[in-house]
């Protein structure tokens, strides 16, 4: 699976964050990257080449990237294995907004069962069968949304593999499982409906559903907070990259949510009458998957970079960052002013900076798609 | 999409690893797969994996919550000399800067590599009197050859107790404009899956041995900090970081350690050590595309980064930082993750935070705080502080 080196992405990108990328390219050779690498991708060299000139660090957007969805009502999304939990709340939320919703789902009892929650005045609900590992049944459902709405404005990567296994003690297929589906399955969505969004120019999102375990490995499962840690950096990474662009990105961490029994507030989980074994029943004690979905909802039309729902996990998390600061070096002699210069385009993030202006500002809900 | 289906799999664990394992982590494992129903979990792969079959009389009981350890993990390395050490991709770079601090150190070592002409332009740099150096050709993707890249170790020096996960790959790709697919499956297996590769063979030989081991991973301040517009390299050193971060959960009450080097600036080029020009380099100078700077490198030299690694890996720190300079930035990070829990109007209510009870702290970061409260004389010195 290629493509054309130029997409419209280069295009529609500001010029100051291939400026950066240029930059900073330089600069990776000494941030922990082996040259044996290096020299496979690397053309052989044959006459050497006078050192580009690097060009100056170009303007960096003063203000958080806008919400290029701020107005959900007509639009489409793609919810990837919708038909039941955290996606279903979240496609239920989408249409109850009233976007078009597409539901990527793999197992048919599951999906006649969630087809009927729908409200009956819907903009729009559409089922696909679909597993997020086939990049080119990621091809084949853009045409099919395109051909049945027109246009794809906001995909969320829901699908997840649950597994808890340790990664010291995964299996290859194991291991390359949970990594193709909550890791490598985003980066084939981007593959695929990137250029679509660009093209249509009417705003896109990415969503990505994590976990509060992919800010804070807590579980003694490895395989799943590892993949879920990296879901977490995909996510941070594209908003850098789309940051001067109409694509919005989020990453949602919730923490405990009913997936098992319960579809809404009170509505028993039709196909979910029995646990699989050796899964403790929480009942309704966690949050409702549709108030999740309505928290995932408000998060996209603010264009959140972090969706996170469950506040408890706060000061886990802050223990998890204290210790990252605590590792930090004293400085024993001063750091040559050179290397802080060559380092400049990389020892901050202004993602970052802007976010925590963005969220300064007071919310009247958490909820609300409005 | 991978080789998966061709690949065998690891190496049977021996029984060794659940006995020598605190019995507080097994149950942890237990329970915190129950927590991870609502955890973000799509119930769309649960079922694959999960037998279809209802437990009869309904959902077991949760067990209390078993006791955590005290204090950090010992180091289980905390003296080197006589150790065998293998770090992937050290015929140059970070990686060589390692390999001589470890052979400097007294240890065995064990070079990965591909390049013959970097490996011969390499091993001269080792002093005459070594303890051991054993070059292994070695693509880290490859699953079959780390099975041999062990036996070979053991074939030559008998065991092996410190395994550094340094091999990298670096891209310019974007994830938003990536030239192939490809690109990014080939940076996650280097970057990101070659780690747990090397754990599936090497802990139950670490195990087994009982002398104590270590897995460091070279990741990147990239992967504390995506400052850089280059998402396959910062979203996988970003993954491998929180692979350590894993690991040191699961392998806490083990004499196993676990360490994610998160480098800045390393002057990689050029330069072997403060002051020896690099041979290799100096003959084979980077694409026009990868500019060589003029005059004084400005970065660290690697082989101070690989004595700080080392220094590190003696007192188990579970993320090894040398660049302060990028702190404040990655503290900006987590602001930003921090300021993103929404202020509510009522307090979650009390059944769910009990029922997420085992997952709402990570015991390690706590130790890791108290660990790092320890007074250290030198960062960079081989030998623990008497």
């Amino acid at each position: 699976m290629t493509r054309k080196k130029s997409t419209p992405a280069t295009v529609d990108r500001r010029q100051f964050i291939g400026g950066v990328a240029l930059g900073t390219g330089t600069l990776l050779t000494g941030l922990g990257l082996s040259q044996y690498a290096n020299a496979q991708n690397a053309a052989p060299a044959s006459a050497p080449t006078p050192p580009p000139v690097r060009p100056p660090m170009p303007p960096e957007p003063k203000v958080s990237q806008p919400p290029p969805l701020k107005d959900l009502k007509g639009k489409v999304a793609y919810v990837t294995a919708g038909s039941d939990g955290i996606g279903l709340g979240i496609a239920r939320a989408a249409s109850n907004a009233g976007m078009k919703v597409v539901l990527g789902y793999r197992n048919e009892e599951r999906l006649k069962a969630a087809l009927p929650l729908f409200k009956a005045d819907n903009a729009g609900v559409h089922a696909i069968k679909h597993d997020v590992t086939d990049r080119d049944g990621w091809k084949a459902l853009l045409d099919e949304i395109a051909g049945k709405y027109g246009k794809l404005h906001l995909v969320v990567n829901n699908a997840g593999v649950k597994t808890l296994r340790q990664a010291s003690q995964a299996k290859y297929d194991e291991w390359d499982n949970a990594v193709a589906v909550n890791v490598t399955a985003i980066v084939n969505s981007v593959f695929v409906c990137l250029p679509h969004m660009l093209k249509h120019g009417e705003g896109g999102h990415f969503v990505t559903t994590a976990s509060m375990g992919g800010l804070l490995p807590g579980v003694n499962a490895g395989v799943y907070t590892a993949t879920k840690i990296a879901a977490v950096g995909v996510m941070e990474a594209l908003r850098v990259e789309l940051e001067t662009t109409n694509v919005g990105t989020s990453v949602f961490c919730p923490g405990g949510v009913n997936t098992d029994n319960y579809v809404g507030t009170g509505e028993p989980n039709p196909a979910r009458k029995n646990m699989p074994a050796g899964m403790p029943n929480f009942g309704a004690a966690m949050m409702d998957p549709l108030e999740a979905g309505e928290r995932v909802m408000n998060g996209v039309v603010n264009n959140d970079l972090f969706i996170l729902s469950h506040s408890e996990f706060k000061p886990g998390m802050q223990e998890r960052f204290d210790s990252i600061m605590a590792s930090t070096p004293p400085v024993e002699a001063p750091i040559p002013k050179e290397r802080i210069e060559f380092e400049a385009r990389v020892i901050r993030c202004g993602i970052y900076e802007r976010e925590v202006e963005h969220r300064k500002k007071k919310r009247a809900s958490y909820r609300t798609t409005a | 999409m991978s080789k998966k289906d061709s690949f065998p799999q690891p190496p049977a664990t021996p029984d060794r690893f659940a006995v020598e394992r605190r019995r507080f982590l097994q149950e942890g494992a237990l329970y915190g797969g129950g927590i991870l129903a609502g955890l973000g979990l799509s119930r769309y792969a649960v079922a694959q994996t999960q037998p279809a079959t209802p437990p009869a009389g309904g959902p077991p009981a949760r067990p209390p919550l078993p006791p955590e350890p005290k204090v950090p993990q010992p180091a289980p390395l905390r003296d080197l000399k006589g150790k065998v050490a293998y770090i992937t991709a050290s015929s140059d770079g970070i990686g060589l800067g390692i390999a001589r601090a470890a052979s400097n150190a007294g240890m065995k070592v064990c070079i990965g590599y591909r390049n013959e002409e970097r490996l011969k332009a390499a091993l001269p740099l080792f002093k005459k009197d070594n303890a051991g150096i054993l070059p292994i050709k070695h693509d880290v993707t490859d699953r079959d050859a780390w099975a041999k890249v062990l036996e070979q170790i053991k074939g030559e020096f008998g065991k092996l107790h410190l395994m550094v996960n340094n091999a990298g790959s670096k891209t310019w790709a974007k994830l938003t404009d990536l030239p192939s697919i490809a690109e990014w499956d080939n940076a996650l297996a280097v970057n990101f899956t070659a780690t747990y590769n090397s754990v599936a063979v090497m802990l139950p030989h670490f195990l087994e041995h009982g002398e104590g081991g270590h897995f460091v991973v070279t990741s990147s301040m990239s992967g504390l900090l995506p400052g850089a517009n280059l998402g396959v390299y910062t979203a996988t050193k970003i993954g491998v970081v929180g692979l350590i971060e894993a690991l040191r959960v699961e392998l806490e009450g083990t004499t196993v350690g676990t360490s994610a080097f998160v480098p800045g600036g390393v002057n990689t080029d050029n330069y072997l050590g403060t002051g020896e020009e690099n041979p290799f380099r100096a003959a084979n100078p980077p694409p026009g595309n990868f500019p060589r700077r003029n005059g004084p490198p400005p970065g660290m030299d690697p082989l101070e980064a690989g004595e700080r690694v080392l220094n590190g890996v003696i007192n188990n720190d579970l993320f090894i930082v040398t660049h302060p300079e990028y702190m404040p930035g990655t503290k900006v990070r987590f602001d930003a993750m921090l300021a993103s829990e929404p202020v509510e109007k009522t307090p979650p209510p009390e059944a769910r935070v009990k029922g997420e009870a085992r997952v709402l702290h990570a015991g390690i970061y706590k130790r890791e705080i108290e660990h790092r409260k320890k007074k250290r004389k030198s960062f960079r010195s081989v030998t623990l502080d008497t």
